[in-house]
């Protein structure tokens, strides 16, 4: 037997074990490689925050009505924190109402092959109504904001994981959140 | 031959996990040398290694039985290590106590193998010292003072806890890593009784950095801290009060300034430093550098043989 055979031999297997003990093994080292559509992830993030913020939206208007949840790209922790919003308002018999003004992606990166960041513009028009007649109890209030949003994908599905609020003038900072 | 292959493999392996071209980040050389992969490949080098000892002794060569311990003890260190390894981060803020019976060790930095059972331990933070550099953007060094025993009993003991030199007591291998500050905060009703009170643990260095909390409200606190007493005129802190993606505040505050906000208000009562405690219990340690010393005497003594043995043979020709 060639004396270079077992080393080489011992090197592929070390290959075929790396690359089977990862999943999605093959879709990091394309990302590690930059071999991907980056223009087309961008599109992904920018239509998952398009739904995120129409679901967002409507289940304030709704008063927290299920329908759509399925649909909601959030994780967990980011729809607790929207539904126990939304019930505090239920329970003072009034609903807020979110009109977005404007959306505007400013900057998206991927930090890794599972997690994007992306930055936005928005203006939203607040107003709190009654529950029953859906009087407003106030003018409304115009809210510009810088929200980061933070993404994973799991299973190929983008989901908002969290979002940070920031005012229209403020430095949003590079470092990103622990446990993010 | 075989022993070739083995080597081979474990090390196309580590560089593949260590550069993290197949992973969604890098692989640390301690989680590499942990993993079920590296640990048979090198059980497999060992036998190769053994067999190879085993062959030349027969035909009258040094079979290396030195290397081949070492070698035998670092394997038996690594996988004592996968199968009894354990290792947490405890987040500590000065004067704080953690137990490990009535609490539990934080999740994401928890590291327990399959045969392990959790060290029972009751620590406190007394005192952190932090050193900076002249600017204050930057750590130099970290000291702490923590009081540890062993939970259910024990002689409790006061132990200096660096970053840079680890401390053994009790068969534990102790250290600091990361330091921020830690506002305790009020949250108070509208008739300012106290709602809730904690310290909060916040990644606010150096100056600038920027780390948020939540509460039992819908609402989340992102703070900025300056430590600097003349900073912003005497308020620290940079304040931002945000529930959903109403923005509801938004400016400076001074230690025990109260900031109102929906149906209550949040007040800084103080402010702390805080470390993370890192805990290892790993007997597996010992054996590994052990081995890996054997190792190095080995390869010394061989080389240094090899070197008097080929310059006898010159000054042999010479004469």
């Amino acid at each position: 037997m060639k004396h270079w055979l077992l080393p080489l031999a011992g090197a592929g297997i070390a290959l075929l074990v790396a690359l089977g003990t990862n999943p999605a093994g093959m879709r990091n080292l394309r990302f590690h490689l930059g071999w991907y559509d980056r223009s087309a992830r961008e599109a992904q993030i920018g239509e998952t925050l398009k739904i995120f913020n129409r679901l967002f939206a409507t289940f304030y208007a709704t008063g927290g009505r299920l329908e759509g949840l399925n649909d909601f790209p959030a994780g967990q922790m980011v729809k607790r924190r929207v539904f126990q919003d939304i019930f505090t308002f239920t329970e003072q018999n009034a609903i807020l109402v979110y009109d977005r003004d404007l959306f505007q992606l400013k900057k998206v990166r991927f930090p890794d092959p599972e997690r994007a960041v992306a930055l936005a513009d928005e203006v939203w028009f607040l107003t709190l109504q009654e529950s029953a007649t859906r009087k407003a109890k106030g003018p409304s209030k115009a809210n510009r904001l810088q929200v980061r949003y933070l993404l994973r994908a799991e299973q190929g599905v983008w989901r908002v994981v969290d979002f940070e609020v920031y005012g229209p003038d403020d430095v949003v900072p590079d470092a990103l959140p622990r446990g993010f | 031959m075989l022993a070739g292959g083995a080597a081979a493999f474990l090390l196309v392996y580590a560089i593949l996990e260590g550069s993290g071209l197949f992973r969604v980040t890098p692989a640390g050389v301690r989680d590499i040398a942990i993993s079920l992969p590296f640990l048979l490949g090198s059980l497999v080098l060992l036998a190769a290694l053994l067999v190879n000892g085993w062959q030349r002794r027969r035909v009258g060569l040094s079979p290396g039985w030195f290397s081949i311990f070492a070698g035998a003890l670092i394997v038996a260190g690594l996988w004592t290590s996968h199968l009894t390894r354990f290792s947490a981060e405890i987040p500590l803020s000065e004067g704080q106590k953690f137990s490990s019976l009535g609490q539990v060790y934080p999740a994401e930095s928890l590291l327990v193998g399959p045969l392990t059972r959790q060290p029972q331990i009751v620590v406190a933070l007394k005192k952190l010292s932090p050193t900076f550099a002249t600017d204050r953007q930057r750590l130099t060094s970290l000291q702490g003072e923590v009081s540890f025993a062993l939970a259910g009993g024990g002689p409790r003991r006061t132990v200096s806890v660096t970053d840079r030199f680890p401390t053994f007591i009790a068969g534990m291998r102790l250290q600091l890593r990361d330091f921020g500050y830690s506002p305790r905060y009020l949250l108070k009703d509208r008739s300012g009784r106290v709602l809730d009170s904690a310290w909060a643990a916040l990644r606010l260095f150096p100056p600038g950095s920027e780390d948020s909390f939540r509460l039992i409200t819908p609402h989340t606190f992102s703070l900025r801290y300056s430590p600097a007493p003349d900073s912003a005129g005497g308020k620290p802190f940079q304040l931002r009060i945000v529930r959903g993606k109403d923005l509801l505040f938004t400016g400076s505050v001074g230690l025990g300034g109260e900031v109102p906000f929906d149906n209550g208000f949040l007040a800084i009562a103080e402010v702390r430093n805080w470390t993370r405690l890192v805990v290892v219990r790993d007997w597996g340690e010992p054996l590994t550098w052990g081995g890996i010393l054997l190792l190095a005497v080995s390869g010394a003594t061989r080389w240094w043989l090899a070197r008097k043995s080929a310059s006898g043979k010159g000054s042999t020709k010479a004469s």
